[in-house]
């Protein structure tokens, strides 16, 4: 029996997470204390909480995870370096000064941060982390587990056999090769901002036609036993650039899309242009991950797939998966990203230690609770009139029932990228002018990106193709919207007739599951638009501070904490 | 109006703004650039004021620190958003959202100091942006002037609040002075140590450079003695 805290950090997102005895206890994101979107620092304060959740002190923790071992990324990059000499120098000085400023010693680092003896810290490999992630907390006895990232220590790619609480590596593709790098490189081309901008590439896509094919066969091989490889001249990972790609790819697709250019899909050709890259490279990526996904099945014979990488967040490719790969199953972890690389790390741990692998993860909900004491006494403060109510979930309707948009804060925050009713941004899905009020007065959005509905699992089919699944639970994946219901879900339907579906149960998100069936009564339709609790640019909503910060700037028409409700009061704020 | 808020604003801070803005937005480019320096700057401002807003045990200042970073996040996106109208109309691409580190100031100097710090840093930027006022006056740039005069107002509410929370938390107006004091000796050494830094950072160029050309060698031997696995991509075992 033991106590294993797992930590990812220096890359992009980092995070801690928490196994006692086996049980995932919590998992935390950085960026929701720092309030720096995927902020990548040592993830002190995340670890901290997690013990605080779990009433442990560093000293109880029986052994601390990394998620990935510093020397042997140490030896990749150098090795990188010098065989691109003399082209590597642009990239020379930064390299050295992350690797030996920081973190080659960051075991050292977490030591200290966290308290624990230096003993205790270990690394583990990236991959693995991400694949027992994935697999052990997965409902999957046996499962084929697929991992596509951007880069780990050497390898980008990974098939490995998950088999009770084993998991056994079955090869590799190592960097540069990477479908992470090579989406990221165009998420940068199309002038979205790397490790932040690639769901918006995914939204974009179904606005175009994949029309660049040809050109796109130049910078990605697929070859029949699933495996790729890059047209390396296209990109710039030897020259320091900061946005992944070369002169020649501009060259092969035209010049690139510009920082921060307000999008016009409907007459601006260039856009349109655009758009059809984006489709391309959406097809062209779930081209790669079905061979690929073929490929682990046809090595292990399993039924099921798990998946995890950044590259396992594209909702839409995971669909395709799901359809065509030939797997009954498919399971994406919740936070397919580096951030899982900590729970996968304190798994692995917690096993290594003679624990069990945990139970299936049915709810998100692994973050810090939210404090209404906290909230009230702040909402005082800031003159907000705040009220006690007895039925949150049956008040968040009313409002919702009346066209409003209403935030939610109940309980502990969501581990990973996805809101998914504790932290959310709830309206009607009927209205498309409900989208467009969202975008244009609080998410600052890019008008092409679509918005999710959350609809009770046992009823989903009724409005949604592929649903329930595996991987609606938490948002992981895209569903046709039946064709009958498509005007009525005006404001969660993308313009390929798609959305990205959130199934909820009791279990799951007790609050929204409630909500839903209170809309289900005064609407005849248990459907609502869940979006994440944030502003641009920002982390998602975490403790009572954001919350409230997130009332006072940002026009919603009612927000819950708890049982404590705030309604904007217009009158007075017109006066005021 | 003008001229007692330039009266006000007198001080150090306002003759080195007033000095400096002619080379500061000599050129539409260099407006960008230091409009989104301005960005950058109220956007750590405003993670510093979350941060403390966070951990204040008291709901009143805690909703104070609040209000103020939200002022310094609209602040923030004001600069951000003219920064990115000018590069656009120079044919540019925007710089992006501000993105920065937090210094978390709040944890590491205290309350007290922590107000110290803010106050003189609201001081400091009130001074400037009166100065800068006057500069696009002068210039007849309607728009930059309206920019930041919109924002002189927040300035001076910040300062006055944080003026008055320190005198209150530090017991009264003396004790309040000497915190004040020390704090500008350690805003002092700080930027001390932020020209040493970039002094260091040039020394470290240079060393990586000659390092850089002494790794050849290396170079040559890597290619003979470990040729690239992966360079064809393909599975592994």
């Amino acid at each position: 029996m033991a106590a294993v805290l797992g930590i990812s950090a220096y890359y992009h997102d980092a995070a801690a997470a928490l196994v006692v005895d086996g049980r995932v206890v919590a998992a935390m994101q950085e960026e929701r204390f720092s309030r720096i979107k995927n902020d990548a620092a040592l993830p002190i304060r995340a670890a901290r909480a997690c013990l605080r959740v779990a009433g442990l002190g560093a000293g109880d923790l029986d052994a601390i995870v990394y998620y990935e071992n510093p020397f042997a990324k140490l030896e990749r990059v150098l090795t990188w370096l010098l065989r691109n000499f003399p082209r590597s120098y642009g990239q020379f000085p930064r390299a050295i000064a992350e690797q030996l400023g920081s973190k080659l010693w960051v075991l050292d680092g977490i030591a200290e941060g966290v308290g624990a003896p230096r003993a205790k810290v270990r690394p583990s490999d990236h991959h693995e982390c991400h694949a027992a992630s994935a697999f052990f907390t997965s409902p999957f006895e046996k499962a084929a587990v697929l991992t596509v990232d951007g880069v780990g220590e050497c390898a980008t790619t990974t098939i490995w056999k998950g088999e009770g609480s084993a998991l056994t590596a079955l090869g590799h593709i190592d960097f540069p090769h990477s479908l992470g790098l090579l989406y990221g490189a165009l998420t940068a081309y199309l002038g979205f901002e790397v490790n932040e901008g690639e769901y918006k590439v995914m939204g974009l896509a179904a606005f175009g036609a994949p029309r660049f094919r040809d050109e796109f066969a130049k910078l990605l091989t697929l070859r029949d036993d699933g495996s790729f490889e890059l047209g390396l001249p296209y990109f710039a990972y030897d020259t320091g650039s900061n946005v992944g790609f070369s002169a020649k790819m501009e060259r092969l697709l035209g010049p690139r899309r510009p920082v921060g250019r307000a999008w016009d899909l409907d007459s601006d050709a260039s856009d349109r242009r655009f758009a059809d890259i984006a489709a391309t490279l959406q097809a062209v990526t779930e081209d790669a991950l079905l061979a690929l996904a073929r490929e682990a099945r046809r090595r292990t014979g399993a039924e099921a797939l798990c998946l995890a990488g950044g590259v396992a967040l594209n909702a839409v490719a995971n669909a395709r998966l799901l359809r065509e790969a030939g797997f009954a199953r498919v399971s994406v972890h919740p936070a397919a990203g580096d951030a899982g690389g900590a729970l996968g790390a304190a798994i692995l741990g917690s096993i290594a230690l003679g624990d069990p692998r945990p139970s299936a993860l049915t709810s998100a909900a692994l973050g810090e609770e939210i404090d209404v004491a906290a909230a009230d006494s702040l909402a005082r403060a800031l003159g907000l009139d705040p009220v006690r109510i007895s039925d949150p979930a049956a008040t968040a309707a009313e409002h919702l029932l009346r066209g409003e948009i209403v935030a939610v804060c109940q309980g502990r925050f969501e581990w990973g990228p996805r809101a998914l009713g504790q932290r959310s941004l709830l309206a009607l899905p009927g209205d498309p002018k409900v989208r467009e009020r969202l975008n244009r007065v609080i998410k600052r959005r890019e008008p092409f990106r679509p918005f999710a509905p959350a609809v009770p699992a046992d009823r989903a089919a009724e409005w949604f193709e592929e649903a329930p699944s595996d991987l609606t639970a938490f948002m992981t994946t895209v569903c046709p919207v039946r064709p009958s219901a498509r005007a009525r879900l005006g404001a969660v339907t993308h313009v390929d007739g798609s959305a990205r579906v959130q199934t909820v149960t009791g279990s799951s998100a007790p609050f929204l599951d409630g909500v839903l069936a209170a809309v289900g009564k005064g609407a005849d339709l248990p459907v609502v638009l869940n979006t994440s609790l944030n502003g641009p640019g920002e982390p998602i909503v975490a403790a009572a501070t954001d919350a409230l910060g997130f009332f006072v700037g940002y026009p919603v028409d009612a927000m819950l904490v708890g049982d404590l409700l705030l309604v904007r009061d217009r009158k007075r704020e017109s006066e005021s | 109006m003008a001229a007692a808020r330039t009266a006000e604003g007198a001080g150090i801070a306002y003759v080195l703004a007033t000095l400096t803005a002619p080379i500061a937005f000599a050129t539409r480019a260099r407006t960008a650039r230091q409009l989104f320096a301005f960005a950058l700057a109220e956007h750590e401002s405003m993670l510093e004021l979350r941060a403390a807003a966070a951990r204040s045990p008291s709901p009143e200042r805690c909703a104070l620190y609040l209000r103020h970073a939200l002022d310094e996040e609209r602040h923030a996106t004001a600069f951000a958003r003219h920064s990115a109208e000018i590069r656009r109309a120079l044919g540019l691409p925007a710089y992006g959202q501000p993105r920065t580190e937090c210094e978390s100031l709040y944890e590491r100097l205290g309350e007290r100091s922590f107000l110290a710090f803010v106050h003189r840093g609201e001081h400091r930027g009130r001074a400037q942006f009166d100065a800068y006022v006057a500069f696009f006056a002068r210039r007849g740039e309607a728009k930059l002037r309206a920019l930041f005069t919109a924002l002189i107002e927040d300035e001076r509410r910040h300062e006055s609040y944080t003026r008055a929370l320190l005198v209150e938390h530090a017991g009264g107006e003396r004790e309040a002075r000497r915190v004040l004091a020390t704090m500008a000796l350690w805003e002092a050494f700080r930027r001390w140590r932020r020209v040493g830094s970039g002094l260091a950072r040039l020394v470290y160029g240079a060393s990586m450079f000659v390092l850089y050309l002494a790794l050849f060698p290396f170079a040559l031997a890597l290619r003979v003695l470990r040729p690239e696995r992966s360079i064809r991509g393909g599975w592994e075992s």
